[in-house]
Parts: C-alpha cells; sequence; structure tokens
C-alpha cells in the first residue's frame, strides 16, 4: 500500500504538565479522527480550551500509554530536553482475500501520528514562567496544526462503512527515540 | 454528523430561509453570523479600553466615535435615535464574522457520493468545534464569564445577517475591521475550513475574527487619573528626594506625609462630606469612588493608590480640592486600613492608634480613597469617625491613621473626592514613603506626624514602607521635598498656627473647620479610636506598617489637617458636639501646626522632630503654639490622629486618646509645632482639643490627650494639666521622659496619664531617635501590650520611654 501520511506534532511539557498535556493532544486528535458519533464538551488547559469527549476504551489506552511513558521518562535522567516519541496509527480493516491466514481482514494504516514530546525542567522560578509561556505557546500550535491537517487532509480517510463503533481501529504506541521500540499495541 | 449538541432555538426564525430551502431552490446566500461587542451597558462614567500588545490602554469608545462620525453614521443619541440601526450598529464592536456558504456546484458528475460527504462533514464540524476553543472571542468570554465585575457591562451578542444585506452594510461601516488603537494594522485574521464538495456545491466556512480581543471596562476617571498619575510620578520625584533627606525611619516618611497631608486637609474641607458618604469601595477604583461621590477631582484623584505619584501630584495640584477630597479618602482609607492594623499586633501603639483612628475615620470618609488598603470599614464609618479619626490623629509615627483622621474632619464635608485625591496622592507617595518613610522619619522633627501620615497615607503597602523604616534617605529627601511644595502651596491657604511656626502655614480656617469636624466626629472617633487604640500597642515599627495599610488614613488625616478644619469640621460638628471646643479648636489648630510643621519638616529635614510635631499640630490649634510634631515614629501615627482631631476638637482627642495614640499625637501635635519641641508632640496629640491650645501646645495637647481618653471635656482639663507637662514637654524639645510628658496631670480622663506618658514617651522616642523603627521596637516591647486601643495609653503605661525601652 501506499505510504500512510505521516504528521509530526511537537509537543512541549514539562513533568508535571506531562500528562495533561499529552492527554489533551492526544484526545484532540481522536477527536478528529474518531469517527464513531460522540458527545463533545470542552476541557480547559493551560488557558487553552480543548474538545474532550468520554470514550472509555480511549481513555483507557491512553492512560496506559502515558503511565508508560511517565515511567520510561523517570527511568532515565531527568534531564531536560528528555524526549520521547508517540505514535497513533489509524488503521481500517480492509478485508484481506488471502486465504490461509484466515484472517478475513487487515488493518491497513491510514494515518500516522509522531508525537514529539519533549520534556523540559525549570531551574528557577523566574525560568518556570517562561517555561510555562513556551509550553502554552507550543500547545496552541500543536492543536491548531490538528485541526488544521485533520480538517485539510481528509481526503485519504477511507470510506467508512460501518455506521456503529469505531471504524477505524487505532494504536498508541510509544517509541522512546533512537531506543527499543516498545511497541504496546493497542488495538482495540 | 456524528457529533451530539444540543438543538438551539436562538435564531430560529433568522435562520429560516437556510434551513428550509433546498440547497437548489432557492439558491441559499451566504449566511453571515456575526459575533459583536455591546456595549449600550455601558454607563456615561465607564468606558471600553482595549489593551494593545504594550500593555497599553486605549479608549475603544472615543475611538468608534470618531470612526463614527467619519463615516457619517454618528446620528446624535448615539443610543437608538434616530437612524437606530447605524447608530447601534456604532456601538457594536464585531468580534467574528462567519461565513458559511455554498458555491454552485461545477460538475455534478464529479460529486461525491454522499457519504464521503458525511464523512467530510464530520470532520469539518469536528475542526470546527474545536478551532472555536481557540479563538481570542472565545476567550474573552471566558475571561468575562470569570470575572464578575463587568459582566453586566459588556456583552458578546450574535446577529445574522444574510450575504446580500450584508454586502451593502459592510460597506457603510464595518464593525470588524476597525482599528480601535494605532498601531492595528492587521485586525483581523482568516481562517478558513476545509471545504466540503458537495452535490449541491461546494461547503465552506470561513471566518474573520479580531486578533485582539482583550477589552476592559474602565471608569473614565481611572483612565485620567492613570494619565494624571505618570504625571504625578515624575512631578513628586524631585521632590521626595529633598525630603528625604533625613531620617530614614518610617517616622520621617510618616512625617512627611502627614505634612503632605496636612496642607492638604485644609483645602479639601468638603471633601470630608463626601469621604463620609463614600461607599466603601475602597476597593474600587479610586475614581470610580471619586466618580461616585461627585467630586470634584481635580486631578487623577482616582487614580488607584498604586501611583503614589500621581496620587500625590494630583494633591498637589489641586491641593485644595485635592487634599480636602484625597485627604477625606484617604484618610477614610486609612481609617479603615488603620483598623485593620490595629487589630493586629504588629501595630506599633502609636501608629497603630492613629491608623486605627484614621481607620475609622477613614472608613467613613474614604470610600473613593483609592488607598488601597481594604478598606472594609470604610463605608461604615460616618464622619464623625472621621472627626474622631482626625482627632486621634495623633502624629503617631507614619500611621496612616493619621492621615486618615486628618481628613475626618474634613471629610465632614461630602469630599469625599478630596480624599480620593489625596489618597491617590497619597498612594503616589506610596514609594516614596516606602524609602521615604525611613527618610521622613528622619525629618520626624518637620513631620513625625506627617511622617505617619505618609506613612500611612501610603496605600497599604506604602506604608509599610515607612514601617520597614527604609532608611532610604532619598524618599524623605523626596517627600520633604514634596512637602515643601505643599507647604509652600499651603502657605497661602494654611493658616499659620500661631506659633509663628512656618509650619503653621495651614490655615487657620481650615483648622477651624476641622477641628469643628474633629468636635463633630471626636465623639464617634472615640469610639472608634478605642479600637484603634488597641492596635497602636504594637511597636511603632508595626504601626508604621499599620500605617501602610491605611495609608488612606494618613492622608486623609493628614489631608483633613491641612484643609481647614473649619469647613471640614463643620459637617461634622454635629458628630462630637461633646467635647468642649478646647479640643477642636486645639484639633484645628493642630493641623495647621501640623501642616505647618510639616511643611517646616520639609522645609528644615533637620529640624527637630518636634518642629513637625509642631507644624502639624499648629495646623490643628492656630492658637497652640506649633508642636513638634514627634518624630519618633510613634508619633507620627498619632499625629495623624492628631491632625484629625484638631478639627474635632477635644472630643476626638479624648475619644482618640483611648484608642490611638495617635489622638494623642495627633493634638498634642499642633502645640508642638510650634515648639518644635519633640517632645511636644507628644502632647499636641493628647490635648489637641483644647482650641484655646492655650497657646501652649502643651495645653492643647494635655487637654487632648486626656480629653481623647475620657472625651472631650475631660481633655479641658487634662489640657491645662496638659499644659503642664506637656507645655512643657512640647516647648521643650527635649522630652526625653515620656513620664514627664505625661504629666499626670494630663490625666486623660481615664488612661490619661498612662496614654499621656506612653504619647510623650513616644513622641520622646520618635523625636529622640528619630527612627520609627526603634520606637517601634521600643514601642513593640513595651507597648505592645500596654493598649492596644490607645496606643498612646500603652506609651502611657509603659512610657516612660526611658523606662519603656521596650515600650
Amino acid at each position: 500500500m501506499d505510504q500512510p501520511p505521516v504528521f509530526t506534532l511537537d509537543v512541549l511539557t514539562d513533568r508535571q504538565l506531562l500528562s495533561d498535556v499529552l492527554k489533551g493532544v492526544l484526545t484532540t486528535l481522536f477527536f478528529h479522527r474518531l469517527f464513531n458519533s460522540l458527545r463533545p464538551r470542552t476541557r480547559d488547559l493551560l488557558d487553552l480550551t480543548l474538545p474532550t469527549f468520554d470514550d472509555a476504551e480511549l481513555e483507557a489506552s491512553i492512560d496506559a500509554r502515558l503511565a508508560t511513558l511517565a515511567r520510561y521518562l523517570s527511568v532515565e535522567s531527568a534531564a531536560a530536553g528528555e524526549r520521547a516519541r508517540l505514535q497513533v496509527q489509524f488503521f481500517e480493516k480492509r478485508p484481506r482475500r488471502a486465504g490461509w491466514f484466515g484472517k478475513a481482514e487487515e488493518k491497513v494504516c491510514w494515518e500516522e501520528w509522531r508525537i514529539e514530546v519533549e520534556v523540559v525542567g525549570w531551574r528557577s522560578e523566574a525560568e518556570r514562567a517562561t517555561v510555562r509561556e513556551r509550553i502554552e505557546e507550543q500547545l496552541h500550535r500543536t492543536v491548531l496544526k490538528i485541526i488544521t491537517t485533520a480538517s485539510n487532509e481528509k481526503s485519504h480517510v477511507p470510506p467508512i462503512t460501518t455506521n456503529d463503533a469505531n471504524p477505524f481501529p487505532y494504536a498508541i504506541a510509544l517509541a522512546p527515540k533512537g531506543e527499543t521500540w516498545g511497541t504496546r499495541m493497542g488495538i482495540f | 454528523f456524528n457529533l451530539e449538541l444540543d438543538e438551539m432555538e436562538t435564531f430560529r426564525d433568522e435562520l429560516g430561509p437556510w434551513r428550509l430551502g433546498d440547497s437548489f431552490d432557492p439558491r441559499p446566500s451566504t449566511l453571515i453570523i456575526e459575533t459583536y461587542l455591546d456595549t449600550n451597558d455601558l454607563t456615561p462614567t465607564q468606558a471600553l479600553v482595549i489593551t494593545d500588545g504594550n500593555e497599553k490602554r486605549w479608549n475603544v469608545t472615543e475611538t468608534l466615535e470618531h470612526a463614527l462620525n467619519r463615516a457619517g453614521l454618528n446620528v446624535g443619541a448615539r443610543r437608538g435615535e434616530r437612524n437606530a440601526a447605524a447608530a447601534r450598529a456604532g456601538q457594536h464592536i464585531v468580534l467574528e464574522r462567519w461565513r458559511i456558504e455554498l458555491s454552485a456546484p461545477f460538475d455534478l458528475a464529479q460529486t461525491p457520493e454522499l457519504p464521503v460527504v458525511y464523512k467530510k462533514s464530520i470532520i469539518l464540524f469536528r475542526a470546527l468545534y474545536s478551532y472555536l476553543g481557540m479563538m481570542p472571542t472565545w476567550k474573552f468570554r471566558r475571561r468575562l464569564s470569570k470575572v464578575k465585575l463587568h459582566t453586566s457591562s459588556l456583552k458578546i451578542g450574535c446577529r445574522i445577517l444574510s450575504g446580500d444585506d450584508f454586502v451593502r452594510s459592510v460597506r457603510k461601516w464595518d464593525g470588524l475591521n476597525i482599528p480601535l488603537f494605532p498601531g492595528d494594522e492587521r485586525v483581523a485574521e482568516d481562517f478558513s475550513f476545509g471545504k466540503v464538495e458537495s452535490p449541491a456545491g461546494s461547503f465552506t466556512i470561513t471566518t474573520s475574527y479580531r486578533k485582539n480581543c482583550d477589552f476592559r471596562v474602565d471608569d473614565s476617571e481611572a483612565l485620567l487619573s492613570s494619565h494624571f498619575i505618570n504625571l504625578d510620578e515624575h512631578y513628586f520625584r524631585p521632590s521626595s528626594h529633598q525630603r528625604t533627606s533625613s531620617q530614614p525611619s518610617n517616622l520621617a516618611v510618616a512625617r512627611g506625609i502627614e505634612q503632605v497631608t496636612g496642607s492638604n486637609l485644609p483645602r479639601r474641607p468638603d471633601y470630608l462630606h463626601g469621604l463620609s458618604s463614600f461607599p466603601q469601595t475602597i476597593g474600587a477604583s479610586p475614581l470610580s469612588q471619586l466618580r461616585a461621590t461627585e467630586m470634584g477631582r481635580t486631578g487623577s484623584g482616582g487614580s488607584p493608590i498604586d501611583r503614589p505619584p500621581s496620587s500625590l501630584r494630583s494633591v498637589q495640584g489641586s491641593r485644595t480640592s485635592l487634599r480636602g477630597g484625597t485627604d477625606i479618602r484617604p484618610v477614610s482609607r486609612r481609617g479603615s486600613m488603620s483598623f485593620q492594623p490595629f487589630k493586629s499586633p504588629s501595630l506599633s501603639a502609636s501608629p497603630a492608634t492613629d491608623q486605627v483612628s484614621h481607620g475609622s475615620v477613614g472608613r467613613a470618609s474614604t470610600p473613593g480613597v483609592p488607598i488601597h488598603r481594604p478598606r472594609p470599614s470604610v463605608g461604615a464609618i460616618s464622619p464623625s469617625s472621621y472627626k474622631s479619626a482626625q482627632s486621634t490623629v495623633t502624629p503617631s509615627e507614619g500611621t496612616a491613621t493619621h492621615t486618615a483622621q486628618t481628613p475626618i474632619p474634613i471629610s465632614a464635608s461630602p469630599a469625599s473626592q478630596p480624599m480620593t485625591r489625596i489618597a491617590s496622592s497619597f498612594g503616589s507617595r506610596r514609594p516614596r514613603i516606602s524609602s521615604a518613610a525611613s527618610v521622613t522619619r528622619a525629618d520626624d522633627d518637620n513631620s513625625s506626624g506627617q511622617a505617619s501620615y505618609t506613612s500611612s497615607m501610603a496605600a497599604p503597602g506604602s506604608a509599610l514602607y515607612t514601617a520597614a523604616g527604609t532608611s532610604s534617605y532619598e524618599d524623605g529627601v523626596q517627600i520633604r521635598d514634596f512637602m515643601t511644595m505643599l507647604a509652600d502651596g499651603q502657605k497661602n491657604s494654611l493658616k499659620s498656627f500661631g506659633g509663628g511656626d512656618e509650619p503653621n502655614k495651614l490655615a487657620s480656617n481650615p483648622l477651624s473647620k476641622f477641628q469643628k469636624m474633629k468636635d463633630s466626629q471626636s465623639a464617634l472617633a472615640e469610639s472608634m479610636s478605642s479600637s484603634l487604640l488597641l492596635q497602636p500597642s504594637s511597636s511603632p515599627s508595626t504601626s508604621s506598617r499599620n500605617l501602610s495599610s491605611v495609608p488612606g488614613m494618613v492622608h486623609s488625616t493628614a489631608f483633613s489637617q491641612s484643609s481647614s478644619p473649619g469647613n471640614p469640621l463643620s459637617p461634622q460638628t454635629p458628630h462630637t458636639p461633646a467635647v468642649p471646643s478646647r479640643l477642636s479648636a486645639g484639633l484645628t489648630a493642630q493641623y495647621g501646626q501640623q501642616e505647618s510643621q510639616r511643611q517646616n519638616r520639609v522645609r528644615s529635614p533637620p529640624a527637630s522632630n518636634t518642629r513637625q510635631h509642631d507644624r502639624i499640630v499648629e495646623g490643628g490649634a492656630a492658637t497652640t503654639s506649633p508642636l513638634d510634631i514627634p518624630t519618633s515614629p510613634r508619633f507620627i501615627p498619632r499625629r495623624a490622629h492628631s491632625m484629625s482631631q484638631q478639627p474635632h476638637a477635644a472630643e476626638e482627642a479624648s475619644q482618640h486618646e483611648h484608642e490611638d495614640d495617635t489622638l494623642a499625637f495627633g493634638p498634642v501635635r499642633p502645640p508642638s509645632m510650634d515648639t518644635a519641641d519633640e517632645e511636644q508632640p507628644r502632647y499636641v496629640f493628647r490635648f489637641p482639643r483644647g482650641n484655646g491650645l492655650s497657646s501652649s501646645g502643651s495645653s492643647y495637647r494635655a487637654g487632648r490627650v486626656s480629653g481623647r481618653g475620657r472625651g472631650d471635656t475631660p481633655l479641658q482639663g487634662s489640657t491645662s494639666s496638659l499644659d503642664k507637662g506637656p507645655s512643657s514637654s512640647i516647648g521643650s524639645s527635649a522630652r526625653p521622659a515620656v513620664v514627664g510628658r505625661r504629666t499626670p496631670s494630663w490625666s486623660r480622663a481615664g488612661g490619661g496619664p498612662e496614654d499621656d506618658d506612653l504619647l510623650f514617651a513616644m513622641s520622646d522616642m520618635m523625636i529622640a531617635q528619630n527612627s520609627r523603627r526603634s520606637l517601634d521596637q521600643d514601642k513593640a516591647a513595651g507597648g505592645d501590650s500596654p493598649t492596644s486601643s490607645g496606643r498612646r495609653r500603652s506609651r502611657g503605661n509603659g512610657v516612660g520611654d526611658s523606662g519603656r525601652g521596650a515600650w
């Protein structure tokens, strides 16, 4: 198949905001790519209002990944500038014609998002304020990028064949930069 | 589209053509949704301002008017007059403009299938939903909803326009792209969502929105005052420098402030009234308060205390008016403020008292005082309280309360505005005071009381400065300069109190007025001071701090003093009639003296503290020789009281006496002012009442002091006693032995002697030490205990300065 489009998002955060920021970003991303009917809500984060919705499975997946990421980051030296990468893939189920596998369909990734996470710290209170500002700005830019990208690049979205549930399985993977791929598939 | 949203009934009718028609026939026109800012609810005194990237505020209302005029749309009464629609449109600032269009289908053969259309629409609406949360208008709306302050004034509305109408109307007036401040080139930003192809055409949603939605509602006066403040800042700086020559102690600062305020006092008798009538909107910007009181703010007046320089300036500029007004306000504020500090043990006895008294006074009078202190009780305090406050405006060190006190008498007049002004002036002074506070302390001699005032006058925060006793001579110098300036200006208005003291520039009239006010308020003040006095017991330093908290008070008192006691007092006269005129007389004289003292102080920083006291005293009692404004920190706060007291006459003195040392100082001051006797200030405070102020401030003081504790009448008696004591002390610059001062003759009606002692001790200390701090410490040590209510008292108890040591 063709290479699915890969979109990169840069996320800047600090230790405290790590899970909140990432969760916000991921939720926003899924908000744009999760095609089941959902009731939107908003959630404020760092002076931004992000859309959110309730999806138990998604939340569970996200939480699991973030926990792993946090563990990973804490294991590593807590120096400023830690990086990690999250990878979100959207699949579509394509019926497989092949015989002997027995599987009727296969999952084909039609879109991939890479979230580069950078964790920064600060050394003084003054620095903290500037760091926070940077985080906010970056979050704003990232969310904006999600919105524009998702709304503009929609021609490659596969047709929705089912009306119930999520037609597109997704996978959230944690990929420590340059390290082993601790891929955990959250295939649902 | 897989997005569950609530159905909305709004605009149902307007949206009819788009909802009901099919997409082909008739072709729906562009749907335009505008979000606008509705400013119809702004009161005439409010202005819509926008903050640009440089933190500068621009008046949007004016800009809009101009633009409307230029566009020829300003049809008279903009609010719905003839051309109501245009008028209303003119009122509106468009924040967002959404265009939803369906372009004509270009090729039916290539139209996507419906599921695809739906799929893409899902994405589109999800994006739309997300994007809305990122828009500046949304953030603005969120901010409005959080801040309940002006929710009623600003509304965000929405209206539907059809594309055809829009094209016509936008030519005349485009509410979206109007730049609202210079430098606003690209007012709006555009964003468009991905289009969705459909068999009916290409469906697009685009938006233009204002990038800057940082709107706020401000009081028009606030804007003005802010301008003034800026001016003032520059203006005051030099003067303050001069003032800070001397003592670094807060006292000095306080003195300075007191001086300033004192000078103001005579100015604004009318303000006094205003003050009392002020609602307790201490928190409100001074401007609003001023407005509320409809006082003719001369200057910034309204400027929040935060801007001490400006406030000072404004005060200066319109000294009379400002002072009066601001005095009142600050005083009131102070009063309220002082109350708070008083409650806290930290307040030194003297300052506390002052503050307390001020607080009461301040409270009443400073509805509009921009003093930052939290004046919860301000509103509560009635003019009478002012009076008392004023009477109690013992020149306690820098207690802001002093100032507060002074205003009281002044506050009699509806000079709420003046108070504000004054307050603002003090506010501006604050910075000075902080540094100057310490310095002013040095100035003790000049304005022991003033220093306290200044300190007190300074916004609560500033008072802290004084308290901190930042030994910034510069500040002191500045304050001194300022005082000088004031003094100069005041000379004309202020009547010398007889003591021939230069400080006695205070106009006798103001003094009389003030005294009258004091009288009226003395009763109230007494009660108030009693509560206030509790605090004074705290160390002088604390008092200074307290002062800070009650900058308004200090200012007010100071101002009140300066303002013609007569006038201000008159309104309040009814309040404290009980006290014999002596106090009032003394008070007024004191104020005058104080003022003069302050002025003196300004002029001669090195002058003994008593000088300052004297000045203050002078202001209060023309007759009494100016009492030295006690340099000791204690006095500063007192001074404030004394200042205020003067107008109130004995009553206040008595009231304040007990309540706060300041009272003691206040009345005492005037006499001392003349004598430039350090000790005198103490006495001055005491008996400012004795109008007659038996020439000697001392008598005045005695009267006051004692009177305060007991009530007006006793003052008289005490006055005499005071004469003995205070006069001696007052007259004699050296009153080191507080006890001596105290002279039981003072016999403050109740804790008179003690208080006197305290007072004297304090004054002595202040004067002698010229460092409030030390005094404070002393006081704190010794004085804390004594009487929270009456600093003086505590002083008296502990007094014996020598003995006090700890104070």
